[in-house]
C-alpha cells in the first residue's frame, strides 16, 4: 500500500512542532515530505511588512506545489490571518492537498471557524498521540473532515440560516 | 416532550424502547396528524420515519420546521445516498440515523442533540465543510457588492433604510424623523432603485446584516 503523503508548513510561528512525534516508530502508513524548512528566521524580526508576509505565502505555496503531499499540517500554535489566505490560495492552486490545522488549546473558536471557511479540513493539537495521529491520517485521506461535533453543528447552524434567508427571499414579496 | 411519528406500529414500538427514560411521548401516525400535533403539542424533539414524507421531503421537513420553529428532527430511513442526506440536513434536520439502529442507540443520538450537536455520518462531514466554504464565499460577495450599494445612499436615505432594518413602519419613520409618510415612501422608493430591489423585507434583511458589519458601521 503506498503511504500517505504528509508535509508541514509554518509562518511566522515561535513554536515549532514537530511532526515525527505524532508517528509511530516504524511507521510506513505515512510518508513525511521534509523539505518545507520552517521560517523562524522570520521569527528574529516581528515587525514584518506585508511584502514578507505575502512572500512567506508565495513561497510555502511554491514548496506545496513542488511536493504534492497528499496532507498538508499547518502549524498554528499562533493564528495569524495569513493562513486564511494560504488556505485559500491552496484551494486553486493545490486542490488535491488537503490542509489541516496543528493548535494549541488556546485557539479560539471563531479563527477555526475562519480557517474551515477558508478551505481547511479540520484541525489537531499539538500533542495528540500517534495512534489518535494515525487516525486521523486516515479520515482526511478517505475524504472525511477532522472536525468536533460541536462545531459541526455550528458551522451546520450557518449553512441552514443562509440556505433559510434564500428561501426567505425567494418566498416573499411586498411593497412600500 | 418527544413526538414519535411513524405509520409502521413496529418501529413505533422500537423507538419507544430506545426512549423508554424521557417523558412524556406522543404519537403521530399519518404526516396530517403529525402537523396538527406539532402545533397543539409544541414538542421539542420529533423523531421522524422518513417514509412519512411525501417525494419532496427537503420540502416537507422546512414545512415541519416552519410549523414549529426549534424542533429538533432525526430523520430514521433505510440506506440514503449521501445526496439526499445532505439535502435534509440543509433543510434543518439535527440527525439521520438508519433503520436498523440499536434502541438503545436512540437514547444517545437524543443526548446529542439536546446538546446543540448533530448527529451526522463522518462521510457528509466535508460536504458540510465545502458547504461551509462556498456560503461564505458568497456571502462575503454580496456584502461587498450590497456595501458598494449602500454607500450610493444619501444620510437621510441611510437613516430610513435603518429603522426599516429595526422594524420601523412608514408611520414612526416619519415621527421619529419628523417628515410626513409621503416623504418616507418617496425615499423608501429611491431607496428601492439605487440598492436595485423591490420591497421593505429585502431591505430589512439587507439593513439587518449591514448593521452588524463593522465596516458599515464605521463609514456612518
Amino acid at each position: 500500500m503506498q503511504p500517505i503523503t504528509v508535509a508541514i508548513v509554518e509562518i511566522n510561528q515561535n513554536q515549532p512542532v514537530s511532526v515525527e512525534n505524532f508517528l509511530q516508530h516504524n511507521d510506513t502508513k505515512v510518508e513525511l515530505l521534509a523539505d518545507i524548512p520552517s521560517n523562524y528566521d522570520h521569527v528574529r524580526e516581528r515587525r514584518q511588512t506585508l511584502r514578507n508576509n505575502e512572500a512567506a505565502i508565495d513561497n510555502a505555496v511554491a514548496r506545496i506545489k513542488r511536493l504534492r503531499p497528499q496532507i498538508l499540517l499547518i502549524n498554528a500554535n499562533q493564528a495569524i490571518d495569513e493562513y486564511c489566505d494560504l488556505l485559500f490560495v491552496l484551494r486553486y492552486e493545490c486542490p488535491d492537498t488537503q490542509a489541516i490545522l496543528i493548535i494549541n488549546e488556546a485557539v479560539e473558536e471563531n479563527y477555526l471557524l475562519e480557517t474551515l471557511a477558508c478551505g481547511a479540513r479540520g484541525f489537531i493539537t499539538d500533542n495528540l498521540d500517534s495512534l489518535n495521529f494515525s487516525k486521523v491520517i486516515d479520515a482526511i485521506n478517505r475524504g472525511e473532515a477532522w472536525v468536533s461535533r460541536k462545531l459541526v453543528g455550528k458551522i451546520m447552524h450557518q449553512i441552514v440560516s443562509a440556505s433559510r434567508n434564500d428561501f426567505i427571499e425567494a418566498g416573499f414579496d411586498s411593497s412600500c | 416532550m418527544i413526538l414519535l411519528a411513524s405509520a409502521s406500529e413496529a418501529i413505533l414500538f422500537r423507538w419507544k424502547q430506545g426512549i423508554m427514560d424521557f417523558s412524556p411521548l406522543d404519537f403521530a401516525y399519518n404526516f396530517a396528524s403529525l402537523t396538527e400535533k406539532l402545533i397543539k403539542l409544541q414538542p421539542e424533539i420529533l423523531l421522524l420515519d422518513y417514509e412519512l414524507l411525501n417525494l419532496n421531503s427537503e420540502r416537507s421537513i422546512l414545512e415541519l420546521i416552519n410549523l414549529r420553529a426549534g424542533i429538533k428532527i432525526v430523520v430514521f430511513s433505510p440506506e440514503l445516498p449521501n445526496e439526499i442526506e445532505w439535502k435534509l440536513f440543509k433543510a434543518g434536520i439535527k440527525g439521520c440515523c438508519q433503520n436498523n439502529i440499536q434502541p438503545e442507540q436512540i437514547k444517545r443520538v437524543i443526548n446529542v442533540i439536546l446538546q446543540g450537536e448533530l448527529w451526522i455520518r463522518r462521510t457528509l462531514t466535508n460536504q458540510i465543510l465545502d458547504e461551509l466554504v462556498k456560503v461564505t464565499h458568497e456571502k462575503n460577495r454580496v456584502d461587498k457588492a450590497v456595501n458598494e450599494l449602500l454607500d450610493n445612499l444619501t444620510r437621510r436615505e441611510y437613516q430610513i433604510a435603518t429603522l426599516v432594518g429595526r422594524g420601523e413602519s412608514n408611520k414612526r419613520i416619519a415621527q421619529q424623523l419628523a417628515i410626513t409618510e409621503r416623504t418616507v415612501k418617496a425615499h423608501l422608493t429611491e431607496i428601492f432603485r439605487k440598492l436595485r430591489i423591490s420591497d421593505r423585507v429585502k431591505l430589512a434583511l439587507i439593513m439587518k446584516d449591514a448593521m452588524r458589519s463593522p465596516e458599515q458601521t464605521l463609514q456612518r
